[in-house]
């Protein structure tokens, strides 16, 4: 009952405190603007990615009678679709290549980021919805929240309140729920209006879900935040002390932590640089079957083998094209070392991302940055996702290009062999699919809970100073 | 004057706040310069290295010539004749490379590094930018780094505030502010030496730190 008093009061005043209602204006229009903007490129992007898609396939297609190995040569695009949800977290995507080149023998990276094209200052300040979650709203919490029960101390009203047989931790609990109300006038809104815009935009439910859990991840985020205001304001002497005390802790753990730990991690789980990559790389291709050889030991112990196996002297008397099958061997050679540097590349990046995870002890930004981005799907695993499907997808274009030297190029079509438009037409075309589970990996629910753990944390840490006895 | 900024001194050297401040922003600084160099030095090494291969490819393939002109045997493909122009400068690692050379206060802002290629390779007919930060973690790439700059930029001025944020109102609260104004001395004249004091304190330790590191 006193809880409930409490908490209304709390909430009558800071409503009729116009600072407050100009805050919270100031916070929701920014928040639509970046909705606004956020849409703008989402649309923008995705009418540009339909467009490459689409001429990407229709060059492949009408690419004219051709070897079929010198068409994998020239190659083909794959390119990252981008998804709904990134209008709220764009994450990773402005960092990471959207467009991947596919072709023989060779795994590329991705290329073209968004940030070669932008200048450093973005790095701290980008108007998406999850910065303003992650950094200014924390802030607008810790304004309206610092005083609220050092300046009941203050004014006196506090001593009165103890008098009335009001528990300290009724005045605890009544607080924060009336900082949690305010705090949901501001976001719940946005919430609602994410939501019919997420349902006007996609038919897919899964999305649907995800943005849900967006939603209850940044209010518990909010909730945390809301606690240590309190629990700090009830412990520190005086007002300024509470404002000083929260600021610091805002700083460190926005701005600082986040910061440090990324440079640490860089600098204690180094990635070899590119060239050294490529070098290790080329000197294990040379380890093995090379399709454009034929004088390398490896490519003739495989013909003797093939030709013995056939019963045949000579590659011409065998009943397919020899080179065909030769490519389709090598390129599957090539793959298991690309596919093994990368997976140690992989691996690196896995323990930065741990040490990442283990340092949001420190920091529930972290944590909770971690989370909405892996639910929009725009974090480095969905980007690994992406990146793998690619290569799935380049290795059996190929094969249906190698098979198709192998089979067809025999006896009088032996030499000078093309396929046509016909036969590219018919080629697998590429579809990028996202994984149908809210999250697909267990790092990516770690953050989840990393981030609850936060939140009962920051109740215990409220229990425990409500129930703590105060001498004044 | 020097009696105020004794006093000044005192009352600086007996509060926690500064005290805590000072020993952060040293800590902090020095982890920026850490991390920073450690970038520029890796960089610098990256660079080191691509110079010995190119040197070493080069060496390489005069060492054949030098061979075949004295008469030994001339390699059985033509892809690995050193006479031939494309074999120097087109197949294989054949090609020089370019770079960008660190710069010496590079360490103390490293800005854009981790994005951008800082090195290239000029070969017959193309010049690639090797990309650097392929391999990097895009959520490393993120946040940005932690160097001398961001701390200079986002977290000295914070400790700027955090010693001088009540330096009248301090004064008003404590009770001392009447006594002050009844001295001979004026107001703004106190104001102005205890800025005097606060800002040369601060131009010192910066440039204590800096010094310390470039002796290193």
């Amino acid at each position: 009952m006193n809880v409930k008093l409490i908490m209304l009061n709390e909430v009558k005043t800071m409503i009729r405190n116009k600072v407050v209602i100009a805050l919270i204006l100031l916070l929701l229009s920014l928040l639509v603007l970046s909705v606004l903007s956020g849409v703008g490129y989402y649309n923008s992007n995705y009418q540009l990615h339909n467009e490459a898609k689409e001429l990407a396939r229709l060059q492949w297609e009408t690419q004219g009678d051709k070897n079929p190995h010198s068409a994998a040569h020239y190659g083909t695009h794959a390119f990252k679709p981008i998804t709904v949800l990134s209008v709220f977290d764009p994450g990773v995507d402005h960092y990471t290549g959207g467009t991947l080149f596919l072709e023989a023998h060779h795994r590329n990276f991705a290329a073209y980021s968004q940030a070669e094209d932008t200048e450093a200052s973005r790095r701290f300040a980008e108007l998406t919805p999850a910065f303003i979650f992650a950094y200014l709203v924390p802030l607008f919490i810790i304004f309206i929240g610092y005083r609220s029960i050092s300046s009941e101390k203050e004014s006196g009203m506090y001593k009165f309140l103890k008098s009335q047989g009001v528990e300290r931790s009724h005045i605890l609990f009544g607080k924060s729920l009336g900082l949690w109300f305010v705090v949901a006038i501001l976001v719940l809104p946005f919430f609602l209006l994410g939501l019919v815009m997420i349902f006007s935009s996609t038919s897919d439910m899964i999305d649907i879900i995800r943005f849900i859990v967006y939603c209850i991840v940044w209010i518990l985020y909010f909730g945390i935040v809301t606690h240590i205001a309190i629990i700090i304001s009830s412990v520190t002497r005086n007002s300024s002390t509470s404002m000083v005390v929260l600021l610091t802790i805002w700083i460190i753990s926005t701005l600082l932590i986040p910061r440090m730990i990324t440079n640490l991690a860089g600098s204690f789980y180094p990635v070899p640089n590119t060239n050294e990559f490529y070098e290790s790389v080329s000197n294990d291709l040379a380890m093995g079957i090379d399709g454009h050889n034929p004088f390398s030991e490896f490519t003739a112990a495989f013909r003797d083998s093939v030709l013995s196996a056939h019963g045949v002297q000579e590659v011409s008397e065998l009943p397919f094209n020899f080179s065909g099958m030769m490519l389709q061997e090598s390129e599957e050679f090539e793959k298991s070392i690309f596919d093994y540097h990368f997976a140690n590349i992989d691996d690196i990046h896995q323990k930065q991302i741990r040490l990442l995870s283990i340092s949001s002890i420190f920091s529930p930004t972290i944590a909770v940055r971690h989370a909405s981005m892996s639910l929009a799907g725009t974090d480095m695993y969905a980007f690994n996702h992406f990146l793998n499907e690619a290569e799935e997808y380049r290795i059996s274009l190929m094969r249906e290009l190698n098979m198709d030297l192998k089979n067809n190029a025999v006896g009088e079509r032996a030499t000078g062999y093309t396929a046509g438009n016909d036969f590219f037409a018919r080629n697998i075309p590429f579809e990028y699919h996202r994984p149908e589970s809210i999250l697909h990996n267990s790092e990516q629910w770690t953050t989840l809970y990393i981030v609850g753990f936060w939140f009962s944390l920051s109740i215990l840490i409220l229990i425990f100073v409500s129930n703590r006895k105060e001498y004044s | 004057m020097l009696h105020l900024l004794s006093f000044e001194w005192i009352h600086f050297r007996k509060s926690t706040a500064s005290r805590i401040s000072i020993v952060v922003c040293f800590i902090l600084i020095g982890i920026g310069l850490y991390l920073g160099n450690e970038k520029i030095s890796s960089q610098e090494s990256t660079i080191a290295q691509l110079r010995t291969s190119e040197a070493l490819f080069y060496s390489d393939k005069f060492n054949v010539l030098q061979h075949i002109e004295k008469g030994g045997a001339e390699p059985e493909q033509w892809w690995h004749h050193p006479a031939n122009p494309l074999v120097l400068s087109e197949i294989g690692q054949a090609g020089k490379y370019v770079a960008l050379d660190t710069k010496p206060l590079a360490s103390f802002a490293l800005g854009q590094l981790d994005i951008f290629p800082h090195y290239g390779k000029v070969k017959l007919n193309s010049v690639e930018m090797i990309r650097e930060n392929a391999l990097e973690n895009p959520f490393l790439q993120i946040s940005g780094s932690f160097d001398v700059a961001f701390v200079i930029v986002w977290l000295i001025p914070l400790f700027v505030i955090a010693i001088g944020y009540n330096i009248i109102s301090s004064e008003r609260e404590n009770g001392t502010f009447r006594l002050l104004q009844s001295q001979p001395i004026t107001i703004n004249r106190i104001l102005l030496y205890k800025l005097v004091f606060s800002d040369t304190f601060i131009g010192c330790m910066v440039n204590y730190i800096f010094d310390r590191f470039f002796q290193h």
